[in-house]
């Protein structure tokens, strides 16, 4: 599309025969032409396209006549001139003239330099239009071939592309000048913007546009490893589902999650449609404390795209994605059933038929292996079929879910205003082959800026998102899958769903039992009215008012269960029923701002002064009835008015914040910024309400000292440091100083009478503490950024330390005071850690760039003091003063009994289970009292138990590499952690934990016997308490769950404009991604190391899509 | 530069806003400054605490049960543990009964809510009876605590100074508390619970004193007992007695839905449909909940009131159901006799558990449980709706018997006949306890009164606290589980007896005597909580055997 820019203007004289005085060195045209237009008073007239007005030019003229001076301007161009009507016209040169030269062939040499005159190594020369180029050499030169009067395009990464017109020279010489838009790039902060040159905090920033291509359920889970020291936790892969967020680690006992702002307010993340997002920034440090009383862990500032001036331009995103189970636990099958239940029972712990040795006949397993088709009727407990052949559930219930995602926007504007509009759809489906697994989003932002005045500026930004989670009526369907037998059939031969035994059947469940709905709506409105004073002092109103809604409904059927010979299961006494429930939240956010920013000579000085009014306000209803008339209609009314209840609640809170910032650069070296906020939260008595956050950070950029520029080396060095103090009020309820009646209490309703009257019963909802404050997190932060070698390698270093000294604590304290302890601000936890990124970006010749990004981070934690009485539990401890959180405790072990003498020797030992045997395992009496007893570390206690590792991801590392050679871009993602103790719990770690369910897969082949003295896990046995020691937690058990995963693998190939712009496109992109592609990881099979903890949530999927950009 | 300043001044002056916004009072929660104005506040409070009333309460760790897995309490390889659930209930239903009785102190409604403070006075003492059962010695907490209150690290309380405390609760609940209670209000506490509660209590704490040493005044406490039961016999308002209304099945439906609010429920931990069910049948319709063993299938009389040993009439174990014939009907009510058809809410029809080892219905032993089975279909798994008797007239019958025996040395034959003999005609067991039988057949009073209540009571959870408190459990404990006999019986041809473990005179054997212990003084009571005593390391010692 051709851009014609015309400046008109008022002309007064005699034309070319003026004299100009020009004095340019390395000046854009732009500038010399602009000079020349000022003295002459002549309007230009040109395309944009033909003039190049950022070619550098260099002219010492003391008053010459204009005509000499257009010509030695424009020698080396295909430019000529023209004065007429007061206008100076810039034309083509005549193409007879130029015809002759044209056919030619021609070598042209050349160099490459930067702006202090080094050679640029590497720069690509490439010749426009064709395929033809090369790369400069060592010394900065090249040669190319071209063919007549060329156009080259020189560029290399960091510096801004040049475009060259070849004229009749062989000698090209072509100073890059380093983009200044790095330079000029500035960072989203807390209620306002920095350059990033002169930013003194440490803010992690991610461009919306990285987030594009991607298939992923919603934006959180997309933030995976983008961006070092932010960790997002997911929790399973059902569509739509969120992930948490943390930043640099945890900063209390009592939960926290970063503050996320989307343009100004608190914001849902997880409904936002990616496609709408300019940038992210994180604010880690001391920088985030004009955030004050929330903002310990963290902010995420997140500042959706705006219209830009011009003609409408239309964006077409979309994808398809095929959506796979990654991870999925994996039961035995029906022969590794049966063989390990004949192992486990060998010791006698099982009357054959029992559960878990129901295979115990002669000739079962060989009935097993021929996969005989017929069940021995009643051969199970005399009443139920005996089956043979094995059912892989998993294979008949899980299928290839799919995402599709559609984005479309429209923006442009002109002087006056600015627009965008946006809207997306995204459809997913998940992998459960029956019911109903689906989720679909709904986005629409409408943003329009419009200048009201020339110093009054109104922005306007509504947004509205809607969803819609439909799920058959049990969504605990993962969970109830790894209870179904491997034996059982889904169907009986009358091809009704058969349930096996007493055990509900899940695909009849999901199919036949009913429905629920999640939809929610969220309306935002966000308007923003800035009226600059004077130059650099702006006052800004904005007012956020939010509301959302979530609509659920769920009905469940009655419905009839069949046993193998099709008998009906009598009606159940339970019935159908259904629920409503409506809950509605109110969110508003008024603030008013002042921001003054301007330079003084060298001084550069900042300030804002602002307040802010939050408010909330939830409420809710739900309702119920059963026994429904009919099986398929489940409006309320249609239920057993006898049969229901009705709940409702609501509740409130409210932030009054007041806050300011001062920041000052002197000569863009030292750099000082100095924040404050004064809290008031609703949450607290009047006499502990508010809260002071000041927060400082500073920061010198060595760079701009003379004697490192000496050094030449360095194209960035900025040291940083940054203090603050930060609040979290996680721990503390809406109204937790008011002490409370809770009725009807958790316990139920009591029937008195004879007729058994619902009675009421109420307590007291805790001990209450009027003095508990907010917990004041200090957060240090040292940091270094460094750009060497042409700002081709970047580093970025910060370490970091958390303090949190008044945490609220659960004090333990001893059972008889009869109720949980009122938290109190007792605790203090630290943490500390790092985050490192280094990038390197450079191309292999002409057509081939490349970039690589490498992150690691890392935070540990400790905590300091609990409060009161610390001890400690077996197993996995969330808080253990002295130690991180999520420390396991446990005995260490001894290997397995091996022998009688072994055996003999070991039950010298007091304390051990006298029931143990050969390839039972042993513990070790650390303390040597012979005696096996539980406090290792206790303060008082002596004893066999020790610190076996936490349960923390240390560190988080991700790597980015990104190449392009001409349309193709290709770009891999890996993430991944370093260090992470898991234990598998319940049926997931214990084979036979619960009898009556399959034991999951790897056990089978890798338990002790006599002929497998060395396998990984002791002997099978049904004998509970014998299963309990071999499981005690010891150090037998902790898996290292380190894992590096192919978060995302991207191929695109972009058409040539040559071809897109036939077609009317501005640009055509299509691309494959494939989304957490593979692992590598040290878990049993089927696990997902990210989340080990229960194995009977929904799978996380991998994602293969393929996608299409569109823009005209 | 001014103007600036300025801008800034009128700015500041325009954001100091009301902070009033920031008061916001819950909306939907009672601030205990509303609470406590009317007596249904009280009542309110007062029916939390009957959710610790006991739930269906066992006699998994006695030997007359077995179940799968063992239990190591039952076989004595029970480990200390870092905390102990009825420890932590017990003191957190006791600060609730002392929130009550602090609220009822600070009230200017005091004579509209005496039977709240009677229901607070009397929970506290059942809860502290649960707990001293478990532990013996205990740390009393009579206040509500606060995290500073020196009580919080206080040392135990002698074991004689929880029994005083328990019983002057309840003679102090007894004057607060109703007579009777309304029909809408049944269910509740009334004086007569009260006294039923201080026969189980005297009882128990002058047994203990008298077989373990201690307080030497276990006269009084037996002789308490015997006055709490009578006055609960001899109550004309209400008036108590022996369920019958099922004729000669009576036995058996007084412990499901039959039996719900009849004249025998003292104190009942109730259920409803809609409101609150259970799932006890399940257990025992499956036998997960566990099933009997030998021992207590052979402590049933023969019909001639003789036992086994000496009666004429027993049958032997020649097959499935002959050891059944000829005894006490409550052998039938409590066991299912193998072949015979039952009725049970988890099956639709009838049902007949097969004739197997191990298999669901589970059993070990060949025995298995009928007492405590409900037959309403409708009310499955979960939704049963029979209550648990917690405290019923056959105790208070045996608790006075029994403190009466051990009391003087000796009952008269009318004492036997308004308790024992009453508990035996209701069963259908015609012949009866006097003197003169004793003596007659050789038997021994005082353990024919101890089998009666080991009968009557069977899995209500009071076999292993009696063989404690009579401190015969390092005899009985010991003494190796067993099933049926097989060997040479109908049995063996009807199961494959190459999978079970057979003695050596045929019996099915679960657990041998070599894997039982029954350690002396330790297993006489439990260990405290580990992580209590690390805490608060007054509680130390534990208790005798468990110092590790």
């Amino acid at each position: 599309m051709i851009l014609l820019s015309l400046f008109l203007m008022v002309f007064a004289q005699n034309a070319s025969a003026q004299k100009v005085t020009l004095s340019f060195q390395n000046e854009t045209f732009e500038k010399v032409l602009n000079s020349i237009k000022k003295q002459t008073g002549l309007s230009l007239v040109f395309s944009e396209q033909l003039v190049d007005l950022n070619r550098k030019v260099s002219i010492n003229a003391n008053s010459i006549e204009l005509n000499d001076v257009l010509k030695q301007l424009l020698a080396e161009t295909n430019l000529g001139y023209e004065i007429k009507n007061n206008k100076l016209y810039l034309v083509e040169k005549k193409v007879d003239e130029l015809k002759e030269f044209n056919r030619k062939s021609k070598k042209i040499t050349g160099l490459v330099t930067d702006e202090k005159g080094d050679p640029i190594i590497g720069a690509s020369v490439i010749e426009f239009g064709t395929s033809k180029g090369t790369v400069t050499d060592i010394k900065g030169n090249f040669t190319i071939d071209i063919t007549g009067q060329s156009t080259l395009a020189v560029s290399y990464i960091g510096y801004k592309q040049v475009v060259v017109k070849t004229g009749m020279q062989n000698y090209l010489k072509v100073i890059l000048y380093e983009d200044t838009k790095i330079l000029d790039e500035v960072v989203v902060i807390g209620y306002g913007v920095r350059k990033k040159v002169t930013l003194s905090g440490s803010v992690g920033t991610l461009e919306g546009k990285k987030l594009g291509s991607q298939a992923f359920s919603n934006v959180s889970q997309a933030l995976q490893g983008q961006i070092p020291g932010l960790v997002v936790n997911r929790s399973g892969g059902a569509p739509g589902r969120g992930a948490s967020i943390q930043i640099r680690g945890i900063s209390s006992l009592n939960g926290g999650s970063p503050l996320i702002l989307i343009d100004g307010a608190e914001g849902d993340i997880n409904s936002l449609n990616a496609a709408d997002i300019d940038n992210i920034s994180v604010l880690k440090d001391g920088t985030a404390a004009i955030y004050g009383a929330r903002a310990s862990d963290g902010v995420i500032l997140i500042t959706t795209r705006n219209g830009s001036k011009g003609k409408p331009v239309i964006s077409l995103n979309s994808y398809y994605a095929i959506k796979k189970a990654s991870s999925r636990r994996e039961t035995v099958s029906l022969y590794e059933y049966a063989v390990m239940g004949k192992d486990a029972a060998s010791d006698g712990s099982a009357q054959p038929g029992g559960f878990g040795y129901e295979y115990a006949t002669d000739g079962d397993l060989e009935k097993i292996l021929a996969n005989d088709p017929n069940p021995e009727m009643k051969g199970i407990w005399g009443q139920y079929p005996k089956f043979f052949q094995n059912q892989n559930w998993y294979d008949q219930l899980i299928k290839n879910g799919n995402l599709q995602n559609y984005n479309i926007d429209i923006s442009g504007g002109s002087e006056k205003a600015t627009y965008l509009f946006s809207g997306s759809f995204q459809n997913e489906d998940g992998i459960v082959k029956l019911g109903y697994d689906n989720y679909k989003r709904y986005n629409v932002r409408s943003k329009i800026d419009v200048n009201l005045l020339s110093n009054l500026i109104l922005r306007t930004n509504i947004s509205y998102a809607a969803d819609n989670r439909l799920n058959s009526v049990n969504d605990y369907f993962f969970g109830a899958l790894n209870q179904m037998r491997c034996w059982a059939p889904i169907y009986n031969p009358a091809g009704n769903f058969y349930r096996f035994q007493n055990y509900p059947q899940v695909a009849q469940m999901v199919v036949e039992g009913g429905k629920g709905s999640a939809r929610n709506s969220k309306l935002s409105s966000n308007i923003k009215l800035e009226y600059e004073v004077i130059k650099g002092l702006k006052v800004i109103g904005q007012s956020v008012v939010t509301t959302s809604q979530n609509y659920g409904t769920s009905y469940s059927r009655a419905y009839e269960q069949y046993d193998w010979e099709n008998n009906i299961y009598p009606a159940d006494i339970s019935q159908n029923a259904s629920g409503n429930s409506y809950s509605r939240n109110k969110y508003g956010n008024f603030s008013g701002l002042i921001d003054f920013n301007r330079d003084f000579g060298r001084h550069n000085i900042s300030t804002l002064l602002g307040t802010s009014l939050e408010q909330n306000s939830d409420d809710n209803f739900s309702a119920w009835r059963q026994n429904f008339t009919n099986n398929e209609l489940f409006a309320l009314d249609l239920g057993d008015p006898t049969k229901q209840y009705a709940n409702g609640s609501g509740s409130d809170w409210a932030i009054l914040s007041y806050f300011g910032r001062l920041g000052y650069v002197f000569n863009k070296r030292y750099i000082l910024d100095a924040s404050f906020r004064y809290d008031g939260s609703s949450r607290f008595d009047p006499n502990h309400r508010w809260g002071l956050f000041p927060g400082v950070s500073t920061a010198w950029v060595l760079s701009e000292e003379s004697f490192v520029k000496k050094l030449k080396v360095f194209d960035q060095f900025k040291l940083r440091a940054s203090y603050g103090k930060m609040g979290n009020q996680s721990g503390i309820g809406l109204y937790d100083y008011f002490e409370t009646i809770t009725s009807p209490t958790s316990s139920g309703y009591y029937p008195f009478g004879l007729n058994g009257s619902m009675t009421t019963a109420s307590r007291p909802s805790g001990m209450v503490s009027l003095s508990r404050t907010w917990e004041s997190i200090y957060t240090a932060n040292l940091g270094v950024d460094i750009s060497i070698l042409k700002n081709r390698l970047n580093l970025s270093l910060d370490v970091f330390r958390k303090r949190n000294s008044n945490m609220l604590v659960a004090v333990s304290y001893p059972s008889v005071i009869g109720a949980s302890a009122p938290y109190t601000n007792n605790g203090t936890l630290e943490v500390k850690g790092f985050e490192a990124s280094l990038s390197w970006r450079d191309n292999l010749g002409k057509d081939f760039d490349y970039a690589v990004t490498l992150t690691l981070s890392d935070a540990t934690n400790k905590i300091v003091k609990l409060g009161g009485v610390s001890t400690f539990g077996e197993g996995l401890n969330g808080a253990v003063q002295g130690y991180s959180t999520n420390s396991y405790f446990g005995f260490i072990s001894d290997g397995y009994i091996q022998t009688d003498e072994d055996r003999t020797e070991y039950l010298k030992i007091k304390g051990v289970l006298p029931d143990v045997r050969l390839g039972d395992l042993k513990y070790k009496d650390i303390d040597g009292d012979g005696k096996l007893t539980y406090y290792g570390d206790g303060a008082d206690f002596k004893g066999d138990m020790t610190y076996l590792g936490n349960s923390n991801p240390r560190y988080n590392f991700g790597a980015n590499i990104s190449l392009s050679y001409k349309g193709f871009d290709f770009s891999a993602f890996i993430q991944g952690t370093v260090k992470r103790s898991v234990m598998l719990d319940n049926i997931n770690g214990v084979p036979y934990w619960y009898p009556w369910y399959d034991p999951a897969r790897y056990f089978y082949g890798n338990t002790w016997t006599a002929e497998n003295v060395n396998a990984k896990y002791p002997r099978l046995t049904f004998n509970t308490n014998v299963l309990q020691w071999n499981y005690r937690v010891s150090d037998h058990r902790i898996i290292n769950g380190a894992y590096a995963r192919l978060k995302n693998l991207q191929i695109g190939y972009t058409l040539p404009k040559e071809f897109t712009s036939k077609i009317q496109l501005q640009n055509l992109r299509i691309y494959f991604s494939g989304t957490d592609l593979f692992e590598i990881h040290n878990m049993p099979v089927g696990y997902d190391p990210e989340d080990p903890s229960t194995g009977l949530q929904y799978p996380f999927t991998r994602f293969y899509s393929i996608g299409l950009n569109l823009k005209f | 530069m001014k103007k600036i300043l300025l801008s800034y001044i009128a700015f500041s002056i325009l954001i100091l806003t009301s902070c009033s916004e920031l008061d916001l009072e819950p909306r939907s929660a009672i601030t205990n400054s509303v609470y406590w104005k009317l007596p249904v506040d009280f009542q309110k409070a007062c029916n939390e605490l009957y959710f610790s009333l006991a739930f269906f309460p066992s006699d998994s760790y006695a030997e007359t049960m077995s179940g799968q897995p063992l239990n190591n309490v039952s076989n004595g390889k029970y480990l200390a543990t870092a905390n102990d659930g009825v420890w932590n209930n017990g003191y957190a239903y006791i600060r609730l009964a002392n929130n009550v009785l602090e609220k009822y102190e600070a009230s200017d409604i005091k004579s509209k809510i005496k039977a709240s403070k009677g229901e607070a006075l009397f929970f506290r003492a059942y809860n502290y009876f649960s707990m001293y059962k478990r532990f013996g010695a205990l740390p009393i907490v009579k206040t509500v605590l606060d995290i500073n209150s020196p009580e919080v690290m206080r040392t135990r309380n002698p074991i004689y100074e929880v029994e005083d405390f328990m019983l002057a609760d309840l003679d102090s609940a007894f004057v607060y508390l109703p007579k009777t209670a309304l029909a809408g209000d049944r269910g509740r506490i009334t004086q007569s619970v009260a006294m039923a509660l201080k026969s189980r209590i005297a009882l128990y704490a002058g047994t203990w004193a008298k077989y373990h040493g201690g307080r030497t005044d276990f006269n009084d406490l037996l002789n308490k007992a015997v006055q709490a039961a009578y006055s609960v016999i001899a109550s004309r308002n209400p008036t108590y007695k022996l369920f019958t209304g099922k004729g000669v099945d009576s036995y058996r439906y007084l412990f499901i839905e039959e039996g719900d609010d009849s004249q025998e429920s003292i104190l009942d931990n109730r259920f409803f449909y809609n409101i609150r069910t259970h799932g006890n049948t399940y257990g025992y319709a499956w036998g997960t909940s566990g099933f009997p063993t030998k021992k207590l299938a052979d402590m049933y009389l023969c019909t001639d009131g003789l036992p086994i040993q000496k009666s004429p009439l027993f049958k032997g174990y020649g097959t499935t159901i002959s050891e059944y014939e000829n005894r006490d009907p409550r052998m039938k009510m409590t066991f299912i006799v193998p072949g015979s058809s039952i009725l049970t809410s988890e099956v639709s029809s009838p049902f007949i558990p097969p004739y197997s080892f191990s298999a669901r219905p589970e059993t070990k032993t060949g025995y298995r449980f009928y007492k405590f089975i409900g037959e309403k279909y409708y009310t499955r798994v979960g939704l049963c709706e029979y209550d648990c008797r917690v405290i019923r007239y056959g105790e208070i019958l045996l608790n006075y018997i029994e403190a009466k025996y051990e009391a003087n040395g000796s009952v008269s034959d009318n004492d036997l006949e308004i308790t024992i003999n009453l508990l035996r005609t209701r069963a259908g067991l015609s012949a009866k306890l006097t003197n003169s039988f004793v003596i007659a057949n050789g038997l021994n009073m005082l353990d024919e009164i101890r089998r009666e209540r080991t009968i009557e009571l069977v899995n209500e959870g009071f076999r292993y606290d009696d063989l404690r408190r009579w401190k015969i459990a390092e005899n009985e404990m010991p003494q190796a589980l067993r099933g049926v006999k097989v060997k040479g019986t109908e049995w063996e041809n009807l199961i494959d007896v190459s999978k079970l473990t057979l003695d050596d005179e045929g019996y099915v054997l679960i657990e041998p005597e070599t894997e039982r212990s029954f350690a002396v003084p330790k297993n006489y009571l439990f260990p405290l909580p580990l992580q209590q005593m690390s805490m608060n390391p007054n509680l130390k010692p534990n208790n005798p055997g468990w110092e590790l």
